[in-house]
């Protein structure tokens, strides 16, 4: 076995006063640091890289305020499918005028109701379920995929024999009647929000 | 948490299973018949620098999209994405340190002829590695669809297109096509990421195996029977160089010297990747002017194949590097026919040749393009447009229709072009030192600041108005038929007397500011909104017919706003903005202008789009309307 010198070049480190063992233990520890340090070096930007989508928040352009239909537009009691246009941010490239999603707009008021005070529900067509398009049957909401039933006013159905497997019912978003000022006819302008689903609670979506 | 003496049943029952710590016990107690040795860190180092780059190029694929228009926007958002940029770095330095450290290690197995039998396979596996390594290089540099790799592709394709016989089919299935497109990036990427580092590893663990299987056999052990002596008729394997060391156990001695090569490499290689990163040139775009070069390691190559023409080149881009690697593959046959020191002298010969040769023929393409000044003005070019153009994506992201649109619709990358192109010829854009597009026969102001104040400054200065930069070389100063405007400036406007100066000087500095005011230059707009009380004031005397001292005011020639009237001069309402200057260029003979006083600026939009009689699109004009009043996107 060598003495107790570490090479580098023609030099020798002395290293004096250490056996043999301690100088392989040295040796072995030495190597395992480097890698070790090497290895960090790249897993830790290779980590944070991995992981930006999660902490950044370039996806999302918050909640979209749009006109999506005129109030003469909806019939009073029918659900209509309406889709809402926005910007969609995706990866590198912001589209324009894009579907961002689909709601289930409902006039609930009657038509001899004055458009200030008429009555609008407006759902997200995504199941909380599982995201699939809700459609609409005769009597009430029907998610295709997996048999969730939802009443017209969005709460889930309740009846024997069956279990809904929609963890809460469908999700309202805010809207408001506006009056445009260069037509005069009443809009009905929602902010539309994605929430979290499978869960019971409403979290909406970063 | 598991105690540690679960730990070690564990360990014990894996070990049961597998073998693992005989294998690792392989591993670490081989014996080195010649000692632990620096030199033989570079195999360690190469192979540790592979598994960098794999596992970098492995993070890289998940946000990396193989397409000429997403190429280059996907690779930015990687360089955008916190920690892209040093994986990025990481990917593209380890690579380079690759073909260094790979380098080095085929030399010293030349140096020390460590190609012997029973090693010959071995070596052959290494020498393969080569065109694989040259492979992955040129299909890598690519990937990221700018303008410099996509030239560089473009290329190198017609290299293997050039081949003979096989050259047409080579290149169309490298390429997908006729074109430089979507499929050449997609077939491109399947080759660097999957059959490229497939086929190296294949080769990689035989290379490793054979040098498990060989590395450890020393001249006794063969003659004492270990190989049959009879299958080994050189038993000299490696060259001692006179220095006798007793069989060594690898580790630690071997393990620490490799690690701390590998850990100053790579340390190397961290630090550029932090400090610099990986270059990201502007998005591919044809219509931007390109001088591509190879990567260095190329250079020799590209300088040899210059000395070379026709259909000879391909002895420079095919045959000489094909014959140099059956050359090197041949070495242990080549060598064993020599005596002991003619084989030593014929083994230094080959590496120094070899790497003179490399460096003199990569020094002089280099001094070749240091010298040469256009070259010079596009590295800067396409430096300046590299940074521009990620300054716009990170400003507003990259528009749909791809990222080339980035510049192509950026008024301070296309206006320079644009001006020059059908402006340049009458109107010169030179700042005060003379740096800019001079005109080719000058014959109209020069538009550098158009519309500033000092533009109009000079303008209504008496001592300037006839100068080089506004009517010098007109056809009303050099027919001597000098519109009103130079008489008025020169002869009236300042016209006063004495003691009367000093107002009418204010005046006109006010009627200055009031005008540059009217153009709404974003540059301009801090000091527009700090003078606007003596903006106020200028507008009210550009209103009026007459100046004080009973002098004639501008709208007695020209309309602004509701005073005055068309047909003297031109509109001075909204002078100098977006819409202004664009109606302004599509027809300056307009009654709002010049009308008939027009001198010879032509109409390069006078008719719809479409039309043959523009000379200019739209979209062309409004780049140059914006490039002259500074309006683009900044920081």
């Amino acid at each position: 076995m060598a003495g107790p010198a570490f090479e580098v070049g023609s030099r020798q480190i002395l290293l004096t006063g250490i056996g043999p063992m301690q100088r392989r233990s040295f040796l072995i520890w030495f190597s395992r640091t480097v890698y070790t340090a090497c290895a960090a070096t790249v897993a830790a930007p290779m980590l944070r890289f991995l992981s930006a989508p999660l902490v950044s928040n370039t996806a999302s352009g918050g909640p979209i305020l749009r006109r999506i239909a005129t109030l003469d537009s909806l019939p009073t009691g029918t659900p209509q499918k309406l889709a809402v246009i926005g910007t969609r941010a995706d990866g590198w490239t912001k589209h324009p005028d894009q579907v961002v999603g689909h709601v289930w707009v409902t006039r609930t008021s009657p038509p001899s109701a004055p458009a200030d005070s008429a009555k609008v529900s407006v759902f997200n067509a995504a199941c909380p379920h599982s995201g699939c398009p809700i459609q609409h049957a005769v009597a009430n909401y029907v998610c295709p995929c997996h048999g969730a039933k939802f009443n017209d006013d969005g709460t889930k159905v309740t009846a024997d024999g069956y279990t809904n497997p929609s963890p809460r019912g469908m999700d309202l978003l805010d809207h408001r009647l506006v009056k445009d000022d260069a037509t005069g006819q009443w809009w009905v302008e929602v902010e539309y929000k994605e929430y979290e689903v499978g869960i019971a609670d409403r979290v909406e979506k970063a | 948490m598991p105690s540690s003496d679960a730990l070690t049943r564990f360990a014990d029952w894996f070990d049961s299973r597998t073998g693992y710590r005989a294998a690792r016990a392989t591993l670490r107690e081989r014996l080195l018949p010649q000692g632990p040795r620096w030199m033989y860190a570079t195999g360690a180092c190469s192979l540790g620098l592979f598994i960098v780059v794999a596992a970098t190029g492995l993070l890289l694929m998940a946000n990396y999209s193989p397409a000429s228009d997403h190429g280059w926007s996907s690779v930015f958002l990687i360089e955008s994405t916190p920690g892209g940029a040093f994986v990025r770095g990481l990917h593209y330095y380890a690579s380079h340190a690759l073909v260094i450290l790979f380098a080095i290690h085929l030399a010293r197995a030349i140096l020390t002829a460590s190609y012997r039998a029973p090693r010959e396979l071995a070596w052959i596996a290494g020498v393969l590695l080569l065109p694989l390594l040259a492979g992955a290089a040129v299909t890598g540099n690519p990937l990221s669809a700018s303008n410099k790799s996509l030239g560089q592709i473009e290329i190198e394709s017609h290299i293997a297109g050039n081949m003979p016989v096989v050259g047409s089919i080579a290149r169309g299935v490298l390429v997908g096509g006729n074109d430089v497109g979507n499929l050449t990036m997609t077939r491109l990427y399947t080759l660097h990421v999957a059959i490229l580092p497939m086929l190296a590893g294949l080769l990689l663990v035989f290379h490793i195996y054979q040098q498990l299987r060989w590395g450890t056999v020393t001249s006794p052990t063969i003659s004492a029977g270990a190989v049959p002596a009879t299958q080994m008729p050189e038993t000299r394997l490696v060259a001692t160089y006179g220095r006798e060391t007793e069989p060594h156990v690898y580790r630690p001695d071997q393990s620490a010297r490799n690690a701390l090569v590998f850990g100053v490499v790579f340390g190397a290689v961290a630090f550029l990747a932090w400090r610099y990163g990986a270059p990201l040139d502007a998005p591919a775009d044809p219509t931007l002017e390109e001088m591509p070069r190879p990567e260095w390691y190329f250079r020799s190559l590209f300088e040899l194949r210059s000395y070379f023409s026709g259909d000879a080149e391909f002895v420079a881009t095919g045959l000489l590097p094909v014959l140099f690697l059956v050359f090197l593959a041949a070495l242990p046959w080549l060598d064993r026919r020599l005596p002991r020191f003619a084989s030593h002298v014929f083994r230094y010969a080959v590496v120094i040749l070899a790497a003179s040769g490399w460096a003199a023929l990569t020094a002089i393409s280099f001094a070749r393009d240091r010298e040469d000044p256009m070259y010079q003005k596009y590295v800067v070019e396409a430096a300046e447009r590299a940074d521009r153009a990620k300054l716009l994506a990170s400003m507003k992201s990259v528009p749909t229709e791809g990222p080339a649109a980035l510049l192509r619709n950026d008024p301070l990358t296309q206006g320079p072009m644009l001006f020059a192109r059908h402006c340049a010829n009458c109107h010169p854009h030179l700042d005060a030192d003379g740096n800019g597009i001079a005109a080719k026969t000058p014959a109209a102001p020069n538009l550098y600041g158009f519309a500033s104040r000092d533009w109009i400054a000079g303008l209504l200065d008496p001592e300037r108005i006839a100068g080089p930069d506004y009517y010098e070389h007109t056809a009303f100063i050099k027919e001597g038929t000098s519109g009103g405007m130079i008489d008025y400036v020169r002869d009236e406007l300042f016209a006063v007397e004495d003691d009367a100066l000093d107002e009418r000087k204010a005046e006109v500095h006010k009627i200055v500011l009031a005008l540059s005011a009217e153009a709404m230059l974003p540059g301009q707009a801090a000091a527009d909104k700090q003078d606007a009380a003596a903006i106020a004031e200028g507008r009210e005397l550009i209103a009026r017919d007459m100046l004080s001292d009973e002098a004639m005011g501008c709208a007695g020639c020209h309309k602004f706003g509701e005073a005055g009237s068309l047909g003297a001069g031109p509109d001075l309402t909204g002078y100098g903005t977006r819409n202004w200057l664009a109606e302004f260029v599509s027809n300056p003979s307009h009654e709002r202008f010049y009308g008939e006083n027009n001198d010879g600026m032509p109409a390069f939009l006078p008719a719809e789009q479409g039309s043959s009689q523009n000379m200019l699109s739209h979209a062309d004009l409004l780049l140059i309307v914006d490039w002259l009043r500074g309006d683009w996107p900044r920081r």
